[in-house]
């Protein structure tokens, strides 16, 4: 037998244990509720003033309790599956997972409630928590000659570094006064943390995933996906810099590789959409409207670039509309792939306990472990939030900024529930199952 | 279509066959994701019998796949409970041919 080495269950032996990207992926639904929550606290500040520090702690919520968390779940679970070598220790996972939490929580309540003390806390939580992420991470990602998704995630990984270090240095900033945090500062560290980390590691994964869950095996587009990631990296490269010293040309140079390097992910999307084996269903549709965003966002960055010098304030709402929609774009894509990725590993963990099928008799499949409908509408509670808050930047909207608020927490409740209580209840089924098997074994036949 | 032969094309399929019952069993575990058997997956290339044993040869749908690692197991399972008796059953994972999308016989 030629395969990899496997434990009990078949799983790679280098997979981390089930509760480790399922805690990520619970903490991420909880950010989601907190974001929610943030975004209806600071709903009057959304339409006065979107860089006001309400609307920045409910902007920090979706990036790092939400976005960040989920993407690190599953960076947890990918990186040793695809590269076939086990994270360094347990224990830097717990340890990411444990100050990353704080973090991602101390930040955005710091920035919001205007506490200084907690906001160095919550940096300083996130420095630990993103070098033990780097230790854990470094042999997998060591491995070479696993492909350009591996590239894209070590890309990932540098920008998440740097996104840190800017972190790290606004926080210092807040209480030394080095510099003026203006618009472009604040937007260089923003497009860094969603185009270099949460981006290029959705844009490397996908190029993974997408032929498994599209059944879409297509080994000639290489240069192309590689080309893309590149593009983003460099581009981010030039960008970062242009905005920060007010370079224009450099700005525009490192937005058009960017641009080019998302056109190849969108690309690539319609190659593995037109060449799919399967229904559409809704992990194909979560996808194409996550790619949807992405360009709805280039289209409010376009507009307020227009803008800004005629009408500032209404070219700052475009700005936050685009910002918004890039998050959407992340949201949707990690939320569809949830729906596909929380069975996967449930599934694995439920095997482990014993459980093999249905109470009806029949092999557990991945599609029994959560409820469909519920999941529909858990999409669309999120496309509609996303929209809502696109709406509420743009438009300066009170009532779109609350509803959006309300249905990220409605989101983030039903994605939770729908993933914990359909297992617990197999769980449940196979317990009461059990003695009754056991008195059927020993009753005498009839 | 890949050429390899189904099945029925190799006559190992006649009910009573330790063949025909591993492939009845084969037909029995099914990919979690997809929720199609292996047999239809085009999973499963070839089921030998030998006077002591029963060797499958499969492959999955992708490399690396954590899931699809555990289809290996659960394949030797159901050959062991379709065929019986105290025949050794060896599920052999190949890589040659690659499995792709065009090798699955089944309604979607």
């Amino acid at each position: 037998m030629n395969s990899k080495k496997t434990n009990a269950t078949g799983m790679p032996a280098g997979v981390p244990p089930p509760w480790l990207p399922l805690s990520f992926f619970a903490l991420g639904c909880a950010g989601m509720i907190g974001c929610g929550v943030a975004l209806v606290n600071a709903h009057s500040a959304v339409v006065t003033d979107p860089t006001q520090d309400g609307v920045v702690c409910a902007a920090h919520l979706a990036m790092l309790a939400t976005l960040s968390m989920g993407v690190l779940g599953a960076m947890h679970q990918f990186v040793p599956v695809v590269t076939g070598k086990a994270l360094r220790s347990l224990v830097l996972s717990k340890i990411t997972l444990l100050t990353w939490l704080g973090a991602s929580w101390l930040l955005p309540l710091g920035i919001g409630t205007e506490h200084p003390l907690v906001v160095e806390c919550g940096g300083a939580l996130a420095s630990v928590a993103i070098v033990c992420l780097v230790v854990n991470l470094i042999p997998p990602l060591s491995v070479r000659g696993k492909g350009v998704p591996v590239t894209g995630l070590r890309l990932s990984v540098s920008a998440f570094i740097v996104t840190a270090c800017f972190g790290v240095l606004y926080v210092g900033d807040r209480k030394a006064n080095w510099f003026t945090l203006s618009g472009h500062i604040v937007l260089a560290h923003a497009l860094i943390g969603l185009f270099g980390w949460l981006g290029l590691t959705y844009v490397a994964v996908a190029e993974k995933l997408w032929p498994m869950f599209f059944l879409a095996h297509n080994e000639k587009k290489t240069q192309l996906v590689r080309l893309g990631i590149w593009a983003i990296a460099i581009g981010l490269a030039l960008l970062a810099p242009g905005l920060l010293i007010g370079q224009q040309i450099l700005a525009w140079a490192g937005s058009v590789l960017i641009v080019i390097g998302l056109s190849t992910h969108l690309h690539s999307l319609s190659v593995h959409i037109r060449g799919r084996n399967r229904r559409v269903d809704l992990y194909a549709v979560s996808v194409i409207t996550s790619a949807l965003w992405l360009v709805v966002g280039i289209g409010f960055a376009l507009s307020a670039y227009l803008t800004i010098d005629k009408n500032h304030h209404l070219g700052v709402a475009l700005v936050g509309a685009s910002i918004s929609a890039f998050a959407g774009w992340l949201l949707e894509a990690l939320v569809g792939h949830v729906q596909k990725v929380v069975p996967f590993i449930v599934w694995s963990a439920m095997r482990q306990r014993g459980i093999e099928k249905v109470p009806s008799g029949k092999q557990l499949l991945f599609a029994d472990l959560y409820n469909h409908r519920v999941a529909s509408i858990t999409f669309l509670t999120i496309t509609i939030a996303i929209a809502s808050i696109c709406c509420g930047f743009a438009f300066s909207d009170t009532p779109a900024v609350i509803i959006s608020g309300a249905l990220l927490i409605v989101s983030g409740l039903l994605l939770a529930a729908n993933f914990t209580f359909t297992p617990l209840k197999l769980i449940h089924l196979s317990r009461s199952v059990t003695p009754r098997r056991t008195i059927q074994l020993i009753a005498p036949p009839d | 279509m890949h050429s390899r032969p189904t099945p029925a094309e190799n006559g190992a399929l006649e009910n009573g066959t330790l063949e025909g019952k591993a492939w009845d069993a084969l037909r029995t575990v099914f990919d979690p994701e997809l929720g199609i058997d292996v047999v239809s997956l085009g999973l499963v290339y070839s089921v030998n019998a030998t006077d002591d044993a029963i060797i499958v040869e499969m492959t999955l749908t992708t490399i690396g796949c954590p899931a699809a690692e555990s289809l290996p197991l659960m394949a030797k399972a159901a050959v062991r409970d379709g065929v019986g008796g105290d025949l050794q059953v060896e599920v052999n994972l190949v890589w040659e041919p690659p499995w792709d999308p065009s090798m699955i016989n089944a309604d979607r």
